[in-house]
């Protein structure tokens, strides 16, 4: 029942139309079957499963607008439940601007998914990885993580006409591997079965966690930092939340706020948001059912386009861009973000430096400052010091607070390579950057 | 329900479990948003569903489904993942022993607010921002309400069966005002969206938020014009609004068992205690007593039972200024000889019960506010939290407030700043605790967003406590300039 099919899910939203009436209504059916084990000190503590089917109803007359949602789904309770949102629209008071829904096109469909995630990785399979995986750590070492399966569908309608369908089908890994306190980490998103290989990730963490024995403390102030995809994934993923969004700048908590068409990072970094290519899931439109389009937020440094949603649209007078999450207070928010690559090897990257930091990852990235884009969070899983070129020693875990305006203008080179890493619901398709300068204030006491 | 839930557990003993849980959850919610007057969300749920957790052979799964029609078929889920387990898996799920009740509990409270007319929750918000409008000159205003009706029924393989209905109210207000490249922004009664509790309506009505709109829209503007708060080593008086994430992410998270075990290794993080500590540990200064109270009036870590089926209780976790206990679950109290502290808590039907902070109280002090006050030559007041990062040991911690008040010679200025951050290390600062405020200062505040876990799982926890003090705390960090 979880996952309909496509001519499935268009008769239930058929239904719910015609139970509605004369309203203006929009269906918006979502299916989840997830599957996730998960270990610590190399044992499996948790393996676990859900399934639920959600439906959502949202009414609209003039300025006024309800919703209501259920994973309730028998006749009579999806009756209630229309009936229901015609009762609260009666009482709802009026929104600020009228937001009509989509007319155009009358469908948009994407039933293509990896079918090698669902037979690989269900729960017999996932177990099967980890056990080859867990099985290559040496016996000083111990790991911790997760091998999950996430396999969704998403449809929608409404009384103007129009269909939607999506299959979302998708794996996450990630592991710290801990060697008598010290630590590596690896982790991989990706919808493409191919990408996965758990036993090299496992590797990648054991590599890690060997390099990090005996690490030195070092003062913390400003260096020069190498951050590995898994970082800059963390970085634009908070950067995204607070300030690629037309309602973050709505709202004016915005870095980008009264900046757009100005060089605000480095001529080096041009972020796209972009379901078309090849690296990012298959999400062809967005939660109010607008085609989802190409967007160019960052060309060179020079911030360009915002998302938006249909209300944050409408008060800018211009066209969503289908990046509703389906959460009008948070606006359009960008789910396939890309930053394009460079030209720099990881060697080059590391023999450019005549001291610095490399970081494997964040840990609790939080906002100081809004406007400022300051940002504050912890070196984790991985945090070595570079001199003349080389890994000389594993550093210490270090805060850091800094302006990512300041720090992401200063940008020197941008691998060639580029990894998926996970954001808030997808995956972002990220290289590694070599920054002049973060500026470090804390360290991590033992 | 019992019936479906009951058979379903007679079921799985015909399976042969070793043990069994079974949970139906069934949660109505209804949110309501306004900004700059016109409504901004206006949405209901119902969300319903059953999760099921076997132990065979010392083995766990779990297997959750919102069909009904499928419990005996995702029973059976629940038992091929617990074998599953089984092929890696080196020590055993041992459940410590428990009282077998059959039992029910309900939120007191005195007024539904689902029986509330939607018209007057709105009009509510509307005359609240209404009021911060005609007293500043702000960029944006926001109101929100929320309201959770949570019904559970439980059952297990010994043989209890427990009957709960938990009653959630929550809301607050938010003046944002802005100059130049700064925004600022002013809550109330706290960030987190507000405040909230296990009470009825009557709790939003105690909130007052019409009359307490002016203030913060003042500070907002205030603050927009403010100096940037000083950096240095300063004399830092806490509110309660801020205490409550100070509590929640250096007590309350380390003292999580399960945590301590590394079961968060790879996601939140593991914890700088272990369990030899227990009794020896300097947590804090000796004026530090915190517990955890599962059965604090109102508090939004309040219950009845656990989802495990153990009775709310109340466990000294500090006790002037020793660390005393640890939150756990049937599973890792069992791991050191004891009974279950009562914190096994799901994130709905749909997940697997995990150690999460009940209400986790600092217990008031014998300081008046004038006393509180009277012990700052040169310091800050600091109010409402605004950010927060903790390392994964939850020793470094760096926290932002939306507001500072300065105090000199013992009396607040007037003065206020903007963006105060602060640092510190856990035990370091706790040990810079030198007052903490009355009983009748002491408030009680719920965050409805704790997260932890992988499928992530969002808690809705308690802290209560009054304004403390804190002697030469590293101040001003967050300024990267």
């Amino acid at each position: 029942m979880e996952m309909l099919t496509k001519s499935e899910a268009y008769m239930v939203i058929d239904r719910l139309i015609n139970w509605a009436g004369s309203l203006d209504l929009q269906v918006k059916i979502s299916g989840r079957e997830q599957g996730l084990t998960r270990f610590a000190g190399s044992e499996i503590h948790q393996n676990v499963s859900q399934e639920n089917l959600v439906v959502e109803l949202t009414a609209k007359e003039g300025k006024k607008r309800a919703t209501v949602t259920t994973n309730r789904l028998s006749e009579r309770e999806l009756q209630e439940a229309v009936k229901e949102v015609r009762q609260k629209l009666e009482f709802a008071g009026e929104e600020e601007l009228e937001i009509p829904f989509v007319k155009e096109p009358d469908d948009i469909e994407s039933s293509q998914y990896d079918d090698k995630l669902l037979q690989k990785f269900d729960i017999a399979g996932r177990v099967k990885e980890l056990k080859k995986g867990l099985s290559q750590l040496t016996a000083d070492m111990e790991a911790a993580g997760s091998l999950s399966l996430h396999n969704n569908f998403l449809a929608l309608g409404n009384t103007e006409g129009i269909t939607r369908y999506a299959r979302l089908v998708k794996a996450d890994f990630n592991s710290v591997v801990e060697k008598e306190g010290q630590t590596g980490y690896a982790a991989l998103t990706s919808d493409n079965f191919a990408d996965f290989s758990i036993e090299k990730l496992f590797s990648r963490a054991a590599a890690k966690a060997n390099q990090s024995e005996q690490p030195v403390n070092i003062e913390p102030k400003e260096y020069p930092v190498i951050l590995e995809p898994l970082a800059v994934g963390g970085l634009l993923t908070y950067l995204s939340y607070l300030g690629f969004s037309a309602r973050s700048l709505q709202k004016g908590v915005s870095f980008l706020t009264d900046r757009l068409g100005e060089q605000v990072f480095s001529d080096k970094i041009s972020i796209y948001d972009d379901h078309k290519h090849n690296e990012t899931f298959k999400l062809p439109f967005d939660m109010e059912g607008v085609p989802r389009q190409k967007l160019t937020i960052i060309e060179k440094g020079v911030a360009r386009e915002l998302a938006y949603d249909l209300k944050s649209a409408r008060k800018d007078n211009c066209q969503s861009t289908g990046h509703s999450i389906g959460r009008p207070s948070m606006g359009g928010l960008p789910l396939h973000l890309v930053m394009e690559s460079g030209e720099s090897n990881r060697e080059e990257m590391l023999a450019s430096l005549d001291r610095g930091l490399l970081i494997t990852r964040f840990h609790y990235l939080n906002v100081v400052n809004p406007r400022q884009a300051i940002f504050t969070g912890l070196t984790r899983d991985g945090t070595f010091l570079i001199e003349e070129g080389e890994v000389k020693a594993p550093v210490q875990d270090l805060r850091f607070t800094d302006s990512l305006l300041k720090a992401f203008s200063r940008v020197t080179a941008i691998s060639t390579e580029r990894e998926k890493v996970a954001n808030f619901s997808g995956f972002s398709l990220v290289p590694s950057l070599l920054l002049e300068g973060l500026k470090f204030t804390g360290r991590k006491e033992t | 329900m019992e019936k479906q839930v009951t058979d379903l557990i007679q079921y799985l003993k015909d399976q042969n479990v070793d043990y069994a849980d079974v949970r139906y959850v069934k949660t109505e919610s209804e949110t309501i948003a306004t900004e700059d007057l016109k409504v901004q969300e206006l949405a209901s749920e119902v969300d319903a569903g059953v999760g099921i957790r076997v132990i065979i052979d010392g083995a766990q799964g779990f297997a959750a489904v919102a069909d009904l029609d499928k419990l005996k078929q995702t029973a059976l889920k629940a038992i091929k993942i617990a074998e599953s387990s089984a092929k890696i898996q080196k020590n055993r799920i041992s459940l410590s022993s428990k009282k077998t009740v059959q039992d029910s509990y309900a939120t007191p409270f005195d007024r539904d607010p689902f029986e509330v007319e939607l018209q007057n929750k709105i009009e509510l918000l509307q005359a609240a921002e209404e009021e911060m409008k005609a007293e500043a000159e702000l960029f944006k205003t926001t109101g929100h309400l929320k309201f959770n009706n949570i019904q559970k029924v439980y059952a297990d393989t010994e043989g209890s069966i427990i009957h709960q209905d938990l009653l959630e109210s929550g809301g607050g207000i938010q003046a944002y005002a802005y100059q130049d490249d700064d925004m600022q922004i002013r809550s109330y009664p706290c960030g987190f969206g507000g405040n909230y509790a296990r009470a009825g309506y009557e709790f939003i009505e105690e909130l007052e938020l019409v009359e307490n709109s002016r203030k913060i829209a003042r500070e907002a503007a205030t603050l927009a014009e403010a100096e940037e708060c000083p950096s240095g080593e300063l004399d830092l008086l806490i509110d309660s609004s801020q205490m409550t994430l100070q509590i929640h992410e250096s007590v309350g998270h380390p003292i999580e068992l399960d945590r301590i075990f590394g079961a968060e290794a790879a996601y939140a993080g593991t914890s700088f205690l272990e369990p030899a500590m227990l009794g020896k540990y300097q947590y804090g200064s000796d004026i530090i007593n915190i517990v955890a109270d599962a059965t604090t009036p109102r508090g939004l870590g309040t219950f009845g039972y656990d989802d495990e089926g153990v009775e709310a209780q109340k466990k000294d976790i500090i006790s002037n200024g020793i660390l005393r206990g640890f939150l756990t679950s049937r599973d890792t109290a069992s791991s050191l000889g004891q009974s279950s502290g009562g914190a096994a808590r799901a994130d709905g039907w749909q997940n697997l019960p995990l150690i999460r902070m009940t209400n986790i109280n600092l217990l008031p002090g014998d300081k008046s506010w004038e006393e509180l006050l009277a012990g700052i030559d040169d310091g800050l007041y600091l109010k409402t939290n605004r950010s927060w990062s903790i390392d994964d040991k939850r020793l470094n911690f760096q926290f932002g407030c939306e507001i500072a008040y300065e105090i000199k010679k013992g009396q607040l200025t007037g003065k206020i700043y903007k963006n105060p951050v602060y640092a510190g290390i856990t035990p370091e600062f706790w040990q810079k605790c030198d007052a903490i405020g009355e009983e009748e200062l002491w408030e009680l505040y719920g965050v409805p967003n704790c997260g932890k876990g992988q499928p992530g799982q969002s808690a809705h926890v308690g802290h209560g406590s009054a304004p403390t003090r804190f002697r030469q705390v590293e101040v001003g960090v967050g300024n990267a300039n």
